[in-house]
């Protein structure tokens, strides 16, 4: 008599204790990194790890974001730290503009590819699509001599017309899906009250999916912040030097030395951003990932 | 007079839309062409070139370059591992996601927190990804190996990144550890549609745990475990950001998969010839996934 109760108990606990292991290890590196950031180069190098820091220190952020220097730091080190804030502004300015410009002519795009009749409508569709799966590799060969030859190497301009490029096909494959979910009637509607179709665009149907746009925003926003292979071939200084690849460097110009503490610290003010925004707009995130793949 | 204008008028009317549908994606479509289409014709074109800043003579070479691709047992080495890569990382994420998106579908307290909470690996850079978990498995002050020695499953600390074999199995780990929510989000946007007076049906008819999973959910979830496969199935084959990260290829050249032997070529050797050549490699093995894909999808669509 009581077995079915216990058993339903003991599934009860093990379920509990699944959805906190699976908690526990989504949140155990980020967090690791957070607290690394805050303990000090000393205590970095203790056998076993120090897992609360005795004296935490936000020396580093301090470090990154005002370019103070704090005891212990190397002249170079103190440059990468510098280096960080300009990367912040150059990452401010691609990803955002990169979006904009993503979200107008994608938008534009996909109407035109759902909405209106002309020849070669799949094949573009398709083809538009297949781009979405070129390797970056592929590219990065030719487009690294043209942009040598244009001037337009280490510029935040050419980077961003890559990233332009790439999110294009992300943004129009987002967008078709919405715009074949709203019903004809609505725009038609809106035609023979006196709307142009690009009227009837702007007034009728980006409204109804703004969802889509949002999905479409985010998708783009965090790829363009995040990506590293070609920030680490096409930007060289400064002038247009990413996030990313100022991360990646943390780690590399400090050879075998390697500032574990900088780089966590820096890696958790770039993740801020992406997780904050991930986070926020999560519910329009499943959209925009499933919202054009299969069509529910 | 009247007929002829009205014969004209609808004609007119679908050129003008003609002509506003091509302005419309004018923009989009010079975009892709000259940053996608055309690197892409010009690197099959370099494929077939003698073309390094370390020779002076640039010079048409036909197929040499593949040959010697073929030939090279580091390239050959880098295609396995890279199958590797992408086997394992699919097996591995895809029992993963599934299995925590099936727990994420129950009712429980707590559940939309869970829910968020479980999405923050993917939102990490990946590069940030890679230098985290380089800090983690740091051989000497770790966090891997201080945990491991701390709960006595270690007696010595390891040198995680150290052997080849090891290391890539770590790389696909940290990388596994940053993906798995993708799966996990895709996976629960799929079991959401399905209908639970389905599974309330089978519940009734006597059916078990396990049988209502193999014969209910397994397969109203395969249109989306194909999309996810295949998208995951192109972006593991040209893997790089993580290896750089973490490895550089190494140790030995132990986790030099093919994205990152085309990187070398190219960038460390100034080889733009043979760089393009291994990179054209890559690309036609995702080509033939991306139309295994885009078949898949518009089979799918139909479906619908």
């Amino acid at each position: 008599m009581r077995w079915p109760r216990m058993r339903r108990m003991l599934q009860r606990i093990l379920f509990g204790l699944t959805v906190v292991a699976i908690v526990v290890i989504s949140l155990a590196p980020f967090v690791w990194q957070v607290i690394s950031s805050i303990t000090t180069d000393r205590e970095l190098l203790a056998r076993p790890p120090h897992w609360l820091p005795e004296e935490p220190t936000l020396d580093r952020y301090r470090a990154l974001i005002l370019g103070e220097a704090y005891p212990g730091i190397s002249p170079a080190l103190l440059r990468s730290a510098a280096n960080f804030r300009g990367a912040f502004v150059n990452s401010l300015t691609v990803a955002p503009l990169t979006m904009l410009a993503s979200l107008v002519l994608g938008t534009l795009a996909a109407y035109a590819l759902t909405r209106l009749r002309f020849p070669g409508r799949q094949g573009l569709f398709f083809g538009i699509l297949a781009a979405r799966m070129l390797p970056p590799i592929s590219l990065v060969i030719p487009l690294y001599l043209a942009m040598r030859a244009l001037g337009l190497m280490d510029t935040r301009l050419g980077l961003g017309l890559v990233y332009l490029s790439l999110t294009l096909p992300l943004v129009v494959w987002i967008m078709s899906a919405y715009f074949r979910s709203i019903p004809w009637e609505i725009e038609e509607a809106a035609m023979i009250d006196g709307c142009s179709p690009l009227g009837a665009l702007v007034r009728v149907i980006l409204p109804l999916s703004a969802p889509g746009l949002v999905a479409a925003g985010v998708v783009t926003l965090l790829f363009a912040w995040n990506e590293f292979f070609f920030s680490l071939i096409f930007t060289q200084t400064l002038a247009s030097k990413t996030l990313p690849k100022a991360i990646s460097e943390f780690s590399t110009e400090l050879g075998a030395g390697l500032d574990y503490g900088l780089v966590t610290a820096g890696g958790v003010l770039t993740s801020l951003p992406p997780i904050a925004i991930a986070l926020f707009f999560q519910r329009y995130l499943v959209r925009g990932l499933v919202g054009g793949a299969t069509k529910g | 007079m009247t007929q002829a204008s009205k014969l004209h008028t609808p004609r007119r009317r679908i050129n003008r839309q003609w002509l506003f549908a091509y302005a419309l994606l004018a923009p989009t479509l010079l975009l892709i062409f000259i940053f996608n289409v055309w690197p892409l014709v010009y690197s099959a074109y370099l494929s077939l070139q003698q073309y390094s800043l370390l020779f002076p003579i640039r010079r048409f070479v036909g197929l040499e370059n593949y040959r010697f691709l073929f030939e090279d047992p580091e390239f050959i080495a880098a295609l396995g591992r890279t199958l590797y890569f992408v086997v394992v990382s699919l097996a591995l994420e895809t029992t993963i996601g599934l299995a925590v998106a099936l727990v994420l579908n129950e009712r429980f307290f707590g559940r939309g927190l869970v829910r968020t909470i479980v999405l923050l690996p993917w939102a990490i850079p990946t590069i940030v990804n890679g230098v985290l978990w380089r800090w983690i498995y740091q051989p000497n002050f770790g966090a891997l190996n201080g945990l491991l020695w701390q709960l006595g499953i270690i007696d010595e600390y390891v040198h995680w990144l150290g052997e080849p074999w090891r290391a890539m199995n770590m790389v696909i780990l940290a990388d596994a550890w940053h993906m798995i929510p993708f799966y996990t989000l895709m996976f629960l946007a799929g079991l959401q549609g399905i209908p639970d007076s389905l599974h309330e049906a089978a519940r009734v008819d006597g059916a078990g745990w396990f049988r209502r999973f193999w014969h209910i959910t397994l397969p109203l979830l395969r249109p989306i475990l194909l999309v996810i496969l295949v998208i995951r199935t192109i972006e593991t084959f040209r893997v790089f950001d993580i290896i750089y990260a973490l490895t550089r290829g190494g140790p030995g050249g132990g986790t030099t998969v093919v994205g990152y032997y085309a990187y070398e070529q190219a960038f460390s050797f100034a080889d733009f010839g043979m760089g393009s050549a291994a990179s054209m490699v890559i690309t036609l093995s995702v080509l033939v996934l991306a139309v295994l894909y885009v078949k898949l999808l518009y089979r799918d669509e139909l479906l619908h």
